[in-house]
Parts: structure tokens; sequence; C-alpha cells
């Protein structure tokens, strides 16, 4: 079955009506394009090699737009959706029961699952759908053009797989994994989340039918070692917390919102990445389940770090307000 | 100073140099000081420095990894980017520097630099350009008197 086909039966097959890629619109401008070019004779063999030039106003203009305005879309209803769920999952007593007088939380532990599954099966059938679509437009066009987009979506943070909610989203199914649930699905497209260690890095890993690969790394590049405390930043690169104020040159009593917008992230370079940055409660719940040693040892070390930090920064207070 | 309280960051990055060391760099921490390395680099092939060995110095200040390492050309060098004291003008160690790069990434760009950086100087002036390099060629032998970083 062609790829095509099977979004839009998975598509059709969700209850709620989600935003997703319009793949026959934008194969029909693709199409609409091919044939623009093919009615204008080429004068010389060279212009008969290229289908359409590097630059085609006929798509610039609406495919790459409309794929940018899906995009957005799509990103902010998995967001939206996967921080509710999520928010709901690690609420304590009082106000998981509020949640549920208000009537967010509707089924059980297995309906929480399976919401986990499906969205997480969302963002990558949609990451597999872009990456086809753009696959598509550089194979018309004999240009990179889909490639240098796909780059721009990345530095406005519209990637889906890059979001932080999906790292999540793949530490809850593997800490809910427990109980067996039977798919709604009649067919089974999501191969499930796992967490690996190569040489005892360890890497969140996440397929779907063979077409999708997601790695994610858990080592921290500025401390080399397993995640501690994880958050994401904007930029989707994940820090310890700790490393993470380090690097943004703020105290862990500040927190990272009273980052300096200049800061930029240690791995791409980015600006602005602190502020926005969002703390992976899953993971660490994930991760201090799977390394029980290591997770007591750096416990105890933060633990030390933060007291200095704490101690640090109500000294500083003091002699400010005495005026010392 | 005393190596007890040395960060699993340093422990980790020593290890894998040992471990693995990266093509045409040697590098091994001071016994006295795990935050002083001596550095051996090979002239890189295709380059003017070919068949020489240079000899650097590492330190990695207590600010490390949040601030550069600190390093120097011991082995005298005739080089655009680098004094006649040794200090080298590369941007990962100013402005440019992250708390993600290592050791490791320091050395392997001052392989890069001297492969590259030279080849304009070369080209435009090629004999005065090996004169002068042959002018450092017993410095390849030279020894440190003392290490400036050493503690």
């Amino acid at each position: 079955m062609k790829f095509c086909k099977k979004y839009q039966e998975y598509m059709q097959g969700q209850e709620k009506k989600l935003p997703c890629v319009g793949f026959k619109k934008l194969k029909k401008i693709l199409k609409k394009c091919r044939r623009n070019s093919s009615s204008l004779k080429p004068l010389n063999a060279s212009l008969a090699a290229k289908t359409c030039p590097d630059h085609c106003p006929v798509c610039d203009g609406t495919f790459f737009p409309s794929l940018l305005n899906e995009m957005s879309d799509i990103v902010g209803c998995f967001n939206q959706r996967a921080q509710k769920l999520l928010e709901l999952h690690l609420a304590s007593g009082v106000r998981k029961y509020f949640f549920w007088i208000k009537g967010k939380l509707q089924g059980n532990h297995t309906a929480l699952i399976q919401e986990g599954k499906d969205l997480v099966t969302y963002a990558l059938i949609n990451a597999i759908a872009i990456r086809k679509i753009l696959k598509k437009y550089d194979k018309i066009h004999y240009s990179k053009q889909g490639q240098l987009f796909k780059s721009q979506v990345q530095s406005m943070h519209k990637e889906i797989l890059q979001s932080p909610w999906l790292c999540e989203l793949m530490a809850f199914h593997i800490n809910l994994r427990e109980t067996k649930v039977k798919s709604r699905k009649a067919h089974a497209l999501f191969d499930g989340c796992s967490l690996t260690f190569k040489d005892g890095k360890p890497s969140l890993t996440c397929e779907l039918f063979d077409s999708i690969k997601v790695d994610i790394d858990l080592t921290c590049s500025i401390c080399l070692d397993t995640v501690f405390d994880p958050v994401s930043l904007t930029c989707g690169h994940i820090f310890c917390y700790i490393c993470a104020c380090s690097a943004a040159s703020v105290s862990i009593v500040n927190g990272l919102k009273s980052a300096d917008p200049k800061m930029k992230c240690p791995l791409c370079r980015e600006g602005a990445v602190y502020e926005g940055a969002v703390r992976l409660e899953e993971l660490n719940i994930l991760l201090s389940r799977s390394c029980q040693e290591y997770w007591e040892q750096r416990l105890q070390t933060e633990r030390v770090e933060r007291v200095k930090q704490i101690k640090e920064h109500w000294d500083s207070q003091c002699r400010a307000f005495v005026g010392v | 100073m005393a190596n007890s309280n040395l960060p699993r960051r340093i422990i980790k990055e020593t290890q894998r140099l040992l471990s693995e060391p990266a093509p045409g760099i040697s590098a091994s921490p001071s016994e006295d000081n795990m935050r002083y390395f001596n550095v051996m680099i090979l002239g890189p092939t295709q380059s003017p420095y070919e068949g020489g060995v240079f000899k650097l110095e590492l330190f990695l200040p207590e600010e490390y990894p949040m601030a550069a390492p600190k390093v120097r050309f011991l082995t005298k060098i005739y080089h655009p980017n680098i004094d006649k004291l040794g200090r080298i003008c590369l941007d990962i160690l100013k402005d440019k520097w992250s708390p993600a790069l290592g050791i490791r990434t320091v050395l392997l760009r001052y392989i890069c630099l001297s492969s590259f950086t030279l080849v304009d100087v070369y080209l435009k002036r090629p004999i005065h350009f090996l004169k002068k390099c042959s002018k450092h060629q017993s410095a390849f032998q030279y020894q440190p008197v003392h290490g400036f970083y050493k503690m």
C-alpha cells in the first residue's frame, strides 16, 4: 500500500478531527507545476534536462506557505494534547481529583497509555508525511529547496520530531507499559518505544513501520553523563538541569527563566532557547528506575551543589539587604 | 592541586583520550596535576609542517567546561595564528567556546588550523615561507624549561 493511502486511512480512523498534512492538495500543486513546465517548450537540451527551475514561483508561492501552516497546526495540536495528557498523569492526588471532577480524566490507566501511544504515532506518521512530500518536491524540481525548507522549519521550532513532548511521551509510554493494552486500531503502526544502552550510553528509540526511526541520545554533552533531572531547550537539545543552568550562567534558585536571551545552546549555538525550556519529568522517572545506582550517586552530588548554590544566593541577598 | 575533587567530566575525557587517541595526537595528563596535559601533535601530512613533532601544554581551569581550556605551543612554530610565546588565536578558545566542546575537539581544531590557515601564505610566497619554516626545524626537539600553567 502506498504511504499516501496509508496516511489518509490513519487520519480518517482518528476519532477526533486532527490537523494533518494535505497530501492531495500539495500533490496537486506539484502536478500543476509539472504541467506548466512541460507545456513551455525548452529551447535547448540543457533546459530540457530540468523539469522545473530551482526557484519555482508556482510552487514557492503556494506549496511552502501551505505546508508551513499545516506543520504549525500539527506541532501546536501535538504539543497541546501531549502537555494535557502528561499534566494529568503527573498530577498529585488533589489535582488529579480536581481533573477528574472537571471531566478531564476519561477512562482508566489503559486509556491513558493508549492516548499516549496514539499521540506518538500521530507525531511520527506526520513526520514521515512531511519528509515524503518534501522529497517529492526536490525530485520534481531537481533542487534542494525541500531540504533547505526543512532546516528553516527546524530553526523556527516547527519540526515535530524536535518537540520535547515527543521525548516525554516516549518515556511515559515505557513507564506505563506494564499494563497490556489492546489497541483500538485494526493495523498496528507503532512498534513501541524502548530505552537502550549502547556502551553504557542511554538512548530512547522508537520505530514506525520500518519507515522512520527516532533515536534520542540521553547523554548530557556538558557533563558527559546520563542526563539527570533532564531539561529540553526550545531547540530540542537535552541537558541536565544543573548543566543547563551553568551554561546559561544562572543559579538554580533563579532558574532558566531568568537566563539572558543572548545565551546560546551549547550544541547548536541558537539564541533565546532557555526561557521556554521544558522539564522532562517522565524521562526523569524512567531514568531513575533504569539506572538506580547511578541515580543515587548523582542525587547526593547534586544535593551538595544545590545546597551550595542556595547558600550563596541567600548570602548575596542578605548582603544586598544589609547594604554591605 | 589535589586530584581527588576532579569533576567526572575531566576523568571521562582523560580516559577517552588515553583509550581512543585522536589520529596524530598524543595527550597525557601530568601525574601531579590531572588538569595539566602534555600534548604532542604530529605535523599534518601535505602541509608545511609534515614530519614535525610539536609539543603543547593544555590546562583545564577550575571553571572548565564552562570556561575554555588554556593551550600553548611549547615547540617554536611559524604560523600566522601563533605568537612568539606559543599562544594561539583560535575562536573556540575565546568567544566561540561552548561547554559541549572538549579537549579532543580543541586539539583536532589545531590540526585543522595548521593544515589550512597557511595555504594562502604558502602559495603566495612559498620560498620565503619554507625558509622561515626551516629556521624552526631545530625547534622540533625544543624542550620547554617550565610549563607556565603548571602548578
